[in-house]
């Protein structure tokens, strides 16, 4: 009786084996592909960076599915993007800081993401006063709500860049992201006059697509 | 904007002292004011309010933030003050320390400025005076780094003050301030999209363009720190540099503090050095060497202990194999970096050990010892490491047999490495090296610096104030807020008891005299009206015997009353004793603080602390 069941165990065990290997080839995470059947795109090249993204199948012409380290937000990112390794922190599921560039040839852009798990609804008035603090610009935000969230955005230039300073607050649970995208045009006046709008547009899709991952929509 | 109230440096290390006691509000509330009458010899003018952060149950931004602050208000519309004081702790448990202080050394994250920042803004707005509020960050450690970080970013405070304190971190300031970073992108031609730019800068330079950036604000930093802090040792160490006014004090001056060291050996050798102290500190505080090795290596030194041969070995392998199979993951993934870790210290060890040595802080002996120790580590982890990429070779054949045969032959050499291992870390758990460690980390302490400032008959024993007194060729150190402590607890005690035996005095009034009159009353009065109405009393004649025929009435009652005085019911002379031993007692706190008072004659200021001491 019980060589039986260890038999069928031991089968058992093979086949279900032999299943995942075949499933593992379908849902191969990047980072644990090799190189070189990667796209050849800087957010690919980046070993850091690959961690994140969760498919080689973009999601967008150029973006790819990023999914953060806390696994509380997902987002598209960027073919010419990387994260910073050194500057990247990471505590559980409560904080995360993640810097990244983007090098999309005459654009040059740095974003910074700053995820605050216990960043509660209602006191977003002072969150944005901290980020106007950190631009050092006296911004005022328009208001994008979503079903699970709500959005305040505003458009900024400094000397040297214009952008994009933000905050996402969660609606269903705790939870805020700080951004801040800035870009800069490396190219001559004239073709920056034309490219600039352009590269606005890229940066307000890039920010609408972070999206909190909720707990009824958790994936697996 | 000045702040008036507290206006010294002991003031404001006492106060930031109180903050660690973890004390609650109203106990929070008198030692201030204690410590106040000690420093000034005056009563405070001024109404405390207490805000703890911990108390802040609605909103999670600042109670599960990890953030642990206490504000103290006060205020005094007659004396125009309006002062708050933010004295941050920076973390509230181990687990948070761990990461904050690995955090700040990499100048990652400034969630902890931000929540300080939260904490002191919500604070603010229930603050409803209006006069103009001075706003004063205080803090010791960690904190220092939190509360001036928000100062630079958020303008939080008017000033900032610490001791001790872990530096302002320019890769820290550099993802949180976008225009410091514009600024610095600038000055060093950084390219906007390179992610890792900034770490391939000379540090030296860019300490320099922050120092030079933040200076304004600088301005209204001030800082104390002891040149034997081991946290101003490694404050050398890239990222970091130093705002502010600093005072510099030698508070352990048998040693030349570890600075100097420290600023000999190279860099990613102190990071190494500080990652594995700090871990094997936090780990073995809870549990010993075990919790050490289970924490850095992930093996359980629980399961080795029952293994005394290959065939237990192979008996504990069938019925645990979950868990030796997760040992072996984890040894699998821990190992090289640790090892890696290790090597940079054995490889440094002359240096490390050798200027510690001439320091001072160990003798060549325990300097041989270290080396030895820690190298013997190093090979049995180099052991471990083989044993266990031979092991994963025999796994990748697919063999169940070879693979059990492996694992079981392997995990026998592992425990070897690992006996050996548990064996050099006791060596190295010693008390001479504890007691080396925690002279080191008494430098840290708000205590030690306390205790090296001193003016006139001024010092202190920890944090209490010690004031010295010359009788001629003597000198007599009274610890003055022992005193004051026990003179204000003493009374208070009397009090306490003289209250008891005034009450105690008028029970007995009132149990037993009032009840003896209320019941001589109520006779007295049952009397008159017997003898005022006989007729009602009819049916007294009952038990004689009534029938119809019965023709016999009452016409009158004549009562003969005796009543006794209340006899052995004086007390007096017990109530008396028991006063009597309030004023021996009594006699007994004022001989000692009149002499106390005689020490320091010429001290009036002594005499008021003792009555001052009583109001509170």
């Amino acid at each position: 009786m019980k060589y039986w069941k260890q038999l069928i165990l031991f089968l058992l065990i093979i086949l279900l084996g032999g299943c995942q290997v075949d499933n593992e080839d379908q849902t191969k995470k990047p980072s644990e592909m090799n190189p070189d059947e990667l796209p050849g795109v800087r957010a690919f090249e980046d070993e850091f960076t690959r961690q994140f993204l969760q498919s080689t199948e973009e999601t967008r012409p150029g973006y790819y599915p990023f999914l953060s380290g806390t696994g509380k937000y997902e987002m598209d990112f960027p073919k010419d993007g990387a994260v910073g390794e050194q500057g990247y922190a990471l505590k559980d599921k409560d904080y995360e800081g993640i810097f990244i560039g983007v090098d999309a040839g005459e654009i040059h852009s740095a974003i910074r993401l700053n995820y605050y798990s216990t960043d509660g609804k209602g006191r977003e008035d002072l969150k944005l006063d901290m980020i106007n603090d950190r631009v050092n610009q006296e911004l005022e935000y328009d208001k994008f709500t979503s079903e699970n969230s709500t959005l305040y955005l505003s458009y900024f230039e400094t000397e040297m860049y214009y952008g994009y300073a933000g905050f996402l607050q969660n609606e269903t649970e705790n939870g805020g992201i700080e951004i801040i995208y800035q870009s800069e045009c490396v190219a001559s006046k004239e073709k920056c006059e034309t490219i600039k709008a352009e590269s606005i547009d890229v940066m307000r899709e890039q920010i609408v697509s972070i999206q909190f991952i909720t707990k009824s929509s958790e994936r697996e | 904007m000045n702040e008036n109230l507290i206006s010294t440096n002991e003031m404001r290390l006492r106060l930031v002292d109180l903050e660690y006691k973890g004390l609650n509000e109203e106990d929070f509330k008198r030692s201030i004011k204690q410590i106040y009458i000690e420093e000034y010899g005056t009563q405070m003018n001024a109404n405390i309010v207490i805000f703890q952060s911990s108390t802040f149950s609605k909103i999670p931004d600042i109670k599960d933030s990890g953030y642990d602050g206490t504000a103290v208000h006060f205020y005094s519309e007659k004396e125009g003050i309006n002062e708050l004081y933010v004295i941050s702790q920076g973390t509230q448990d181990m687990k948070d320390w761990e990461y904050n202080i690995k955090a700040m050394f990499a100048g990652l994250d400034y969630a902890q400025a931000r929540a300080t920042n939260l904490f002191t803004v919500e604070v603010k707005n229930r603050i409803k005076t209006k006069s103009e509020l001075s706003v004063i960050g205080l803090s010791h450690s960690l904190a220092h780094n939190n509360n001036t970080t928000a100062h630079l970013l958020h303008d939080t405070f008017d000033k900032v003050y610490s001791v001790n304190g872990a530096q302002t971190n320019y890769y820290q300031l550099y993802y949180a301030d976008t225009d410091f970073a514009e600024e610095l992108n600038k000055r060093f031609t950084i390219p906007t999209y390179d992610q890792n730019a900034i770490y391939n800068l000379d540090p030296t330079q860019l300490q320099a363009f922050a120092t030079d950036y933040y200076a304004d604000k600088a301005d209204n930093i001030h800082q104390i720190i002891s040149l034997d802090d081991p946290l101003y040792a490694v404050s050398g160490a890239r990222g970091f540099f130093t705002l502010g006014e600093v005072e510099y004090i030698d508070t352990n001056p048998d040693y030349p503090g570890l600075r100097e060291i420290m600023d000999d050996i190279p860099d990613y050798v102190v990071q190494d050095f500080q990652g594995l102290a700090i871990q094997y500190t936090l780990a073995s505080k809870e549990g010993g060497v075990n919790a050490a090795i289970y924490d850095i290596l992930g093996a359980d030194m629980n399961l080795f202990s029952e293994i005394d041969g290959r065939w237990s070995m192979a008996k504990s392998y069938f019925t645990k194999q979950s868990e030796w199979d997760t040992m072996i993951r984890n040894l699998n993934d821990n190992i090289p970096a640790l090892v890696s870790n290790i090597q940079t210290i054995t490889s440094n060890a002359d240096v490390i050990f050798g200027r510690f040595q001439e320091a001072g802080y160990i003798t060549g002996k325990q300097k041989q010892l270290l080396v030895t120790e820690i190298t013997k580590i190093e090979n049995e982890l180099l052991g471990i490491q083989k044993t266990i990429e031979s092991n994963v070779g025999i796994r990748d054949m697919g063999d169940f047999y070879a693979q059990l045969g492996g694992d079981v032959g392997s995990i026998l050499k592992i425990i070897r490495h690992m006996d050996a291992i548990q064996e050099s870390l006791e060596t190295l758990n010693q008390e001479e090296f504890l007691e080396i460690l925690h002279r080191i980390a008494e430098s840290h302490s708000i205590q030690e610096i306390l205790e090296s400032i001193s003016a006139g008959n001024k010092s202190y024993i920890g944090t209490d104030m010690v004031l010295t007194a010359s009788k001629g060729k003597k000198e007599i150190k009274v610890n003055m807020s022992a005193a004051l402590r026990m003179y204000q607890k003493g009374t208070g005690v009397l009090q306490e008891k003289e209250f008891e035996i005034e009450k105690f005095s008028k029970a007995i009034e009132m149990e037993i005299m009032d009840a003896y009159k209320d019941e001589r009353r109520k006779v007295i009065q049952k009397i008159n009206d017997m003898e005022g109405n006989p007729r009602l009393y009819h049916n007294l004649l009952a038990k004689h015997g009534l029938y119809p025929t019965f023709t016999k009435r009452i016409t009158s009652i004549r009562v003969h009353e005796v009543l006794y005085p209340l006899e052995q019911a004086d007390l007096d002379q017990e109530l008396h004793r028991l006063r009597e031993t309030v004023e021996k007692a009594r006699l007994q706190i004022e001989n000692y603080r009149n002499a106390i008072e005689s020490l320091f004659e010429e001290d009036e200021r002594i005499g008021k602390q003792f009555d001052l001491i009583r109001g509170l």
